[in-house]
């Protein structure tokens, strides 16, 4: 009995030893990897002797420009690894209307404050980790960096989201806009009335301003 | 002799604050000069220039233009001190000074704003216009930096930031000076700011004092003097005890529209945003002081008097509205009343000196509310169209632009008309929970805009406010955005989103002139008189704002919500017209030969 | 060894006659009724539990006599059934069978209707939205500076009744509390009403009863019956906004919370309100976390936040990939939301 006792003891006097050395030290935020300003440290541990590099990771490869001097792409085929996962799009819906971006975007990706995502027109790039990047880093027209908010796990289901949605608006090389005849031709039901992952299977005739016609 | 001397500079320091203010005040009367947006402090936006009149406006034809190189929505009023005209274009803000008469640019102004500014602003990058006062000429940047500049050289004297755009916050309201300071407003009821005015001294930029809009007493400044008309605002604290713990802090009441000012009163006039989020459900509570009327002493800006047009607003029906100061003939007395088409689509007519609501009729389309109860000063919200959370409530009308938005109306103290520019549309609404994460949207409601009954999406109006009727109407086929202005010539001008500028008979609202404009028009027309002795009307055309963005920028027409459901109802638009960016004026040409303008010498 | 016997049989004992050992023993135990639409519940249970076994125990004896009959070697007689002596026996089943559903059903009405409504007007109105895997309470009042959000544990006033209005905000859900009263659902789109009254001081268990996904089983919360000054004590406390941090890891806690948890977690005071998960300005008042799975202690919250898919996996809140420096000032900031 007695030994259990001074066994006990013994136990809570070292667990409070270990949390009095982890709480003892202040946090030194140019340590930590994600610093204050979300900007990682050069120098990333304490003690670690690499130098920063930027081509550490691959997804750093993909280009944003169209140009690649020297007239030979060189992005790396980076696929989203939630490709295979039949939910993610599905996630990624509840995801879009969940961090606000319907706020910007608009239900189903139609634009608004920010561009439209439904017309498959990308100004950041359309691949997968363009994508991806555009969303983690943000951009500078209004874009916010979510780098930090969501995990990368979120950000993939985005993009899975954003990529099923995207519909271009003509199939041929540039888009005419008239009244006759109607082009475009087609709305998509609006998502008061069905919120899909799925919207461009659920569309009905143009209507120019007036009530939906659609239901 | 102390005391002399004391009393002497504070004698001369009031002559030189009351000169400046009668100065400015002088200034709004001259005909030729165009001093404010509104063109006086009572906002009326008549001009006594009759040169151009209702027998020879058919003649008028573009005199000169200028491009302010952006192409995205175009709402500034240009200004017009002594020979010089002011133009401000959308983000940036850059701001030309031009030779009124002939169209020589004589500097610009470029400030470094944000670009990231651009991704926090709800309807388009746009700035409604400028303020001048004593030489200086002031402007707000999208990035919510208020500015000021010598209205000769265009050198920068001050530059003061007044928000943060990581709060959502941006500013697009025109400043206005009143008595030395220059008020400004802030944007982003859509994301969760906590609106204000700024009242900064306009000399040295700095902030004299900062009133809230929700939030307790003292950052609202409502103290002793305050003494609102009706019950259901009187009490402590009501910007704190209306809401859930802590909503108001995220909870709107931004001011983005228009600031009057009576003299004789001191009293500076003004409305609040919409709270946020536009999902009702997520705030209970009557919500003040969003959709409210403030009257303020413009020195201190202690709270004289409020009204709350729509308490526990549920569609985001802002009331940032212009307040046009009148007195009108009623009853056989004559009364100290402002005019306030609101967005709710009722026409308000209310005693400015104590807030008390004398009339209030539906000028369009109204079902959301069933009237406005004079007795208690509340309006009667029509209960079959509540939106509870997840309920798709269909057709309900006005929709969220209201029956009019921001676009300014015109008094013409001749015909005692209003002339009334707005858009006829109602909605489809569906609320959802929202969390707010600072600088993105806070909304939680999904939306879908369409023509309004009759299926036409604006109209042009002049409506009796002692009659209380509308007296003649023009409809147009696109929400009517622009500013209206009216003339001593008994002519009406207004221009539409599909690229008519128009001149209409005052009285009868016959349409006597038409131009095809560049771009859609959402600008406010002004009218002036050149150092020629000619008069000279002059309008922005760049189509945008959040009924126009789908024709400037990468929106796809084919999704009805986007743009907050404006979509629903411009989604033709780009068939009609791209966005643009250009300064036009008009004239009528002289009867004899006029010399072409020799071009600008380079010294 | 003893002492484990001893404990064991004093548990027992307990469990037996005092109330809250056994809500703490059997918190899922239905039999015994703390409340009172339990207690109006309770004796049609009862009656049921005995109908019922009285009836297996019936049919069981007929069935066994049947079997054994027939084993004496009579032929079984090739008539019609309705026209052999068997008729009788069909009859008196059917009757009594009859009789005894038709006065079931009318004590079952009965039950209903005494239970529809609370005995006098509700001191207290909470409404309820069943989320994927935790449940979200938020405190009505018609004065809305009254009005606040906790999530998982609730304190209701004991011997007064409570109305809560249910709804779902993803899949059909049930809110149950074992020992207060009976089940209902949270359905999508639709908004249920029921009562719940508390006779005595103690903490009441609660669970979902309806299957709603894979972590239906850990989608627990609490009910604490307080008397007056406790429960108005309580409710003081979760309308006070969260205190500012005054250490200087809890205030660098409170920046990383809002960057790294806030686009889904509310703490009212900072400027973190997501809508995502549960509401946690108050989150050290609360006994439990993770939607009631996981006691509320420092070892268990930040196995929690370190890596949830671990401990709730297929729950709603993804590993969030935090460093270990990172981890501890968010929780020491989260140590000081009281």
């Amino acid at each position: 009995m007695r030994a259990h006792l001074v066994a006990s003891v013994v136990l809570v006097l070292v667990v409070v030893a270990a949390r009095a050395q982890q709480t003892g030290q202040p946090t030194q935020p140019e340590a930590s990897p994600r610093s204050e300003t979300g900007v990682p440290a050069i120098a990333a541990t304490r003690g670690a002797s690499a130098p920063f590099s930027a081509s550490a990771d691959p997804i750093l490869h993909v280009p944003v420009s169209g140009l690649h001097p020297g007239d030979v792409s060189f992005a790396p085929q980076i696929a989203n690894p939630l490709a295979q996962d039949p939910q993610a799009v599905t996630r990624g819906m509840q995801d879009f209307i969940q961090f606000n971006c319907v706020g910007c975007h608009a239900p189903n990706a139609g634009g608004g404050m920010g561009p439209a995502l439904s017309e498959g027109k990308f100004i950041y790039g359309l691949s997968p980790p363009n994508v991806f990047l555009s969303i983690y880093q943000g951009r500078p027209n209004g874009m916010p960096a979510w780098s930090e908010l969501l995990p990368e796990s979120t950000i993939w289901e985005l993009v899975a989201y954003v990529e099923s949605i995207a519909h271009p608006p003509s199939a041929t090389f540039g888009e005419t806009i008239s009244r006759t005849p109607a082009s475009p031709a087609v709305e998509q039901t609006p998502s008061e009335f069905l919120q899909t992952p799925r919207p461009w299977s659920f569309t009905s005739r143009f209507s120019n301003g007036r009530q939906p016609v659609g239901e | 002799m102390r005391v002399y001397l004391l009393f002497l500079a504070l004698s001369v320091a009031l002559a030189s604050v009351s000169a400046r203010a009668e100065n400015l005040a002088s200034l709004s009367k001259d005909p030729k000069q165009w001093v404010m947006p509104a063109r006086d402090y009572a906002s009326t936006r008549f001009s006594p220039l009759d040169q151009i009149n209702a027998s020879n406006v058919g003649k008028l034809e573009p005199a000169w233009m200028f491009s302010v190189g952006t192409q995205h929505g175009q709402e500034a009023a240009p200004l017009i001190i002594g020979d010089t005209m002011y133009v401000e274009s959308s983000y940036p803000n850059k701001v030309f000074a031009l030779d009124s008469t002939r169209g020589d640019l004589k500097w610009t102004y470029i400030p470094n704003t944000n670009r990231a500014a651009q991704g926090v602003a709800c309807c388009d990058v746009v700035t409604r216009g400028m303020a001048y006062d004593d030489g200086k000429i002031f402007l707000v940047t999208l990035d919510n930096h208020a500015v000021a500049l010598d209205a000769k050289t265009g050198k920068e004297q001050w530059a003061t930031k007044t928000g943060e755009i990581n709060l959502g916050e941006t500013t697009t309201a025109a400043p206005l000076v009143v008595k030395g300071k220059v008020f400004v407003g802030i944007s982003g009821g859509e994301l969760g700011v906590r609106g204000r005015i700024t009242a900064l001294d306009e000399n040295t930029g700095k902030i004299d004092y900062v009133a809230y809009s929700t939030g307790p007493d003292k950052d609202v400044l409502i103290g002793a003097d305050f003494k609102p008309f009706y019950d259901f605002m009187k009490g402590q604290d009501l910007g704190v005890s209306t809401w859930p713990p802590d909503a108001w802090k995220i909870g709107g009441g931004t001011m983005w529209g228009w600031f009057s000012y009576d003299p004789d009163l001191n009293l500076i006039y003004y409305g609040t945003s919409n709270p946020g989020p536009w999902n009702s459900n997520q705030r209970p509570g009557d919500n003040l002081w969003t959709t409210a009327l403030f009257a303020r002493d413009p020195d201190t800006g202690a709270a004289h008097w409020a009204y709350q047009f729509n308490p526990h607003d549920l569609w985001d029906h802002d009331e940032i509205q212009e307040n046009v100061l009148v007195d009108l003939d009623l009853n056989g007395k004559t009364r100290k009343v402002l005019l306030h088409p609101g967005r709710n689509g009722f026409m308000y007519v209310i005693d400015r000196r104590t807030g008390e609501v004398i009339s209030a009729d539906p000028y369009d389309t109204v079902n959301a509310y069933k009237g406005v109860d004079l007795k208690t000063g509340r309006i009667i919200p029509n209960e079959e169209l509540k939106p509870d959370l997840n309920r798709n409530v269909r057709n309900v009308c006005p929709a969220s632009p209201g029956a009019k938005d921001w676009q300014p109306t015109a008094w013409s103290p001749r015909t005692h008309l209003l002339y009334v520019p707005h858009q006829h549309l109602c909605m489809n609404y569906l609320t959802s929970d929202v969390g707010y994460i600072a600088g993105t949207p806070y909304v939680g409601a999904t939306v879908d805009m369409f023509a309004g009954p009759g299926g036409y999406r604006g109209e042009f109006m002049a409506w009796d406010p002692i009659q209380r009727k509308k007296v003649w109407s023009i409809k147009e086929n696109m929400p009517v955005w622009s500013g209206a202005l009216v003339t001593a010539g008994d002519v009406a001008f207004y221009g539409t989103m599909d690229r008519w500028f128009k001149a209409v008979d005052a009285k009868s609202g016959k349409l006597l002139w038409q131009f095809h404009l560049g771009s859609g028009t959402i600008g406010q027309p002004v009218t002036y008189e050149g150092s020629d002795g000619q008069q000279y009307v002059a309008i922005l055309t760049g189509v945008g704002g959040w009924p126009g963005a789908v024709a400037n920028a990468q929106i796809d027409p084919r999704v009805r919500n986007a743009a907050l459901g404006f979509v629903g109802a411009t989604q033709d638009l780009p068939s009609y017209t791209q966005g643009g960016g250009e300064l036009v004026v008009f004239s009528v040409p002289k009867q004899e030969a006029a010399a072409p303008s020799a071009p600008q010498r380079n010294p | 060894m003893g002492l484990a016997r001893l404990t064991i049989l004093s548990t027992a004992i307990c469990a037996a006659f005092a109330p809250s050992c056994r809500a703490a023993v059997s918190p899922m135990d239905y039999l015994h009724a703390d409340g009172l639409m339990a207690k109006r519940i309770l004796p049609l249970t009862q009656g049921l539990l005995i109908v019922s076994a009285a009836v297996v125990v019936i049919v069981t004896g007929l069935v066994l006599i049947a079997v054994m009959r027939r084993g004496r070697g009579g032929a079984v007689p090739d008539t019609p059934l309705l026209d052999s002596p068997a008729r009788g026996w069909i009859s008196i089943g059917v009757g009594l069978s009859t009789v005894v559903l038709a006065g079931l059903v009318v004590w079952t009405s009965m039950t209903m209707a005494k239970i529809a409504n609370p005995p006098s007007k509700p001191a207290l109105s909470i409404n309820v939205r069943g989320h994927q895997w935790w449940w979200e309470f938020v405190y009505q009042n018609d004065d809305p500076s009254k009005i606040f959000t906790t999530a998982n544990e609730i304190h209701i006033p004991v011997g007064k009744p409570v109305r809560f209005t249910l709804d779902g905000e993803d899949v059909i859900h049930t809110f149950w509390v074992p020992s207060l009263g009976g089940k209902i659902q949270l359905i999508p789109g639709q908004t249920n009403v029921t009562w719940l009254e508390a006779d005595r001081p103690g903490v009441y268990r609660g669970q979902c009863s309806q299957y709603c996904g894979q972590q239906h089983a850990h989608m627990i919360f609490s009910v604490f019956a307080d008397r007056p000054e406790a429960f108005e004590a309580w409710r003081a406390n979760q309308l006070r906004e969260a205190a500012q941090p005054t250490s200087d890891d809890a205030r660098i806690g409170e920046q990383r919370f809002i960057v790294r948890c806030g686009a889904c977690h509310t703490v009212r005071g900072a400027l973190a309100n997501g809508h995502v998960g549960p509401d946690l300005t108050h989150l050290m008042s609360r006994t439990t976390i993770a939607g009631g799975e996981l006691p509320n202690n420092p070892g268990f919250l930040s196995g929690w936040i370190a890596n949830p898919q671990n401990l709730k996996p297929g729950s709603l809140m993804p590993n969030p990939e935090l460093s270990g420096p990172d981890l501890a000032s968010i929780q020491s900031f989260l140590g000081t939301l009281r």
